[in-house]
């Protein structure tokens, strides 16, 4: 069996198995509720906590309710990693097409590089690859929709913010790549001169010993890397929740479309670490924030940040960088005002 | 020999440059120098798109992984028989 097929093979069966859990649990839940029974909360936080408990029980419940979905997801990442190729991917952004869009779009999530990794594998894409626009739609894509992302937004957030987050993030990428294209690439540049990204890439038979041991290790590098600032990202998120208040949050980040407005450039400036911003976008929910500006900072937030942008200014003109980053922000508005047509309240359980 | 290590300077690339000085230690090899190539102009030029990577002058041997040191003194023994 070829080592690919495998792979996926064994991603659908641990995606099955999430799906069925949470389901599971959610159709349990509803059980108890319409007896009558709340589920009573492990860590509850209420007006006579202790402020400074509040971290740590923040920390706790997102602990108790996220262990088994997050070991999931970082199974699926290591799996990724192990059994999906990156080269048959990066191959097809070699050359300068419609397609390469589609390629970056839907393949930059599959390569779930490490953040250092994407600046180079952009400079490459761009100079000797498939050009400019697609180079932007990798970068802007591939931080906001890779697998972990999806599947802690699936179980923290909604189904409906998971389709909602994959259709605005892959769309607003291939959307600001073509813009950026037509905009800044010359005539001479067109004419198709950059070509050369060479890419071997040797089919290796599966060899099932090896192979899930590397599969291992991987998820291990991924818990070593990632963990520590989700964890620390959680806990900062309890200290911040001592200051905010459900009238600030529903006054400033509540529905409409200057509240959206505002937490797509949050999303921006404010710089989270991988995956933290989706429990921190399931706290400002709960405080009162609205479907669009929720949409809106998840789209902004993982694509964009200083720290990113500067390392990007570095490759190109700060002018693209300025320019990218003002036609994000205006999708994230755009694209959350009509989510929160689409889905006005949500329901978190 | 130069062997070269690419890349923009995170722990990833650290951790391969420590295996590669510890290969050639441990083979105790004086002419085999290491450089570390942190500028990205020069790191696309080699064709490199997967950071951390390593090349041996400029033979790119691995990339967007970090080679264990047995792997990195195999490509030593091999480049030094010929």
């Amino acid at each position: 069996m070829k080592r690919i097929i495998f792979g996926i093979i064994l991603i659908f069966l641990i995606l099955g198995i999430l799906v069925g859990y949470e389901w599971y649990g959610a159709i349990k839940k509803s059980h108890l509720i319409e007896k009558g029974i709340y589920p009573k909360e492990p860590f509850p936080i209420t007006p006579g906590t202790p402020w400074w408990e509040i971290p740590f029980l923040t920390l706790f419940t997102y602990l108790t309710k996220a262990w088994f979905c997050l070991g999931m997801a970082f199974l699926i990442a290591g799996a990724v990693q192990t059994f999906i190729p990156k080269e048959m991917i990066i191959k097809h952004l070699g050359r300068r097409s419609l397609k390469a869009y589609f390629i970056a779009a839907f393949g930059g999530p599959l390569l779930s590089v490490c953040s250092c990794s994407i600046i180079p594998l952009f400079a490459a894409i761009k100079k000797r690859g498939a050009g400019l626009g697609p180079a932007i739609t990798f970068l802007l894509a591939t931080p906001a929709i890779n697998p972990t992302a999806i599947i802690l937004t699936f179980s923290l957030l909604s189904w409906k913010f998971v389709i909602g987050r994959i259709v605005l993030a892959l769309s607003a990428a291939i959307i600001t790549g073509a813009i950026l294209e037509a905009i800044w690439t010359t005539e001479e540049e067109k004419a198709g001169v950059l070509s050369q990204l060479k890419v071997e890439y040797q089919e290796k038979p599966l060899n099932l010993k090896e192979d899930l041991k590397e599969w291992v290790l991987n998820v291990f590098d991924f818990l070593k890397k990632i963990l520590p600032l989700v964890l620390l990202g959680i806990f900062i998120i309890g200290i911040v929740k001592i200051f905010l208040s459900s009238e600030v949050i529903s006054k400033y980040l509540g529905p409409g479309v200057w509240q959206t407005a505002l937490a797509s450039i949050i999303g921006v400036v404010m710089y989270t670490p991988t995956l933290v911003e989706i429990p921190f976008v399931r706290e400002l929910l709960i405080l009162g924030m609205g479907t669009g500006p929720a949409l809106a900072f998840l789209l902004t937030a993982p694509a964009l940040s200083l720290p990113s942008i500067l390392g990007v200014s570095r490759v190109i003109n700060w002018k693209m960088v300025l320019n990218y980053t003002i036609i994000m922000w205006f999708l994230g508005i755009l694209g959350g005002t009509i989510f929160s047509f689409l889905v006005p309240q949500i329901i978190l359980h | 020999m130069t062997i070269k290590i690419l890349g923009s300077g995170c722990i990833n690339c650290q951790k391969l440059e420590e295996n590669a000085k510890k290969a050639v230690e441990e083979l105790g090899l004086k002419d085999v120098k290491i450089e570390h190539i942190y500028d990205l102009e020069k790191i696309v030029e080699m064709g490199v798109f997967l950071t951390p990577a390593i090349a041996f002058d400029n033979e790119v041997k691995a990339m967007g992984r970090i080679p264990e040191i047995e792997e990195i003194k195999g490509w030593l023994r091999e480049s030094n028989q010929s």
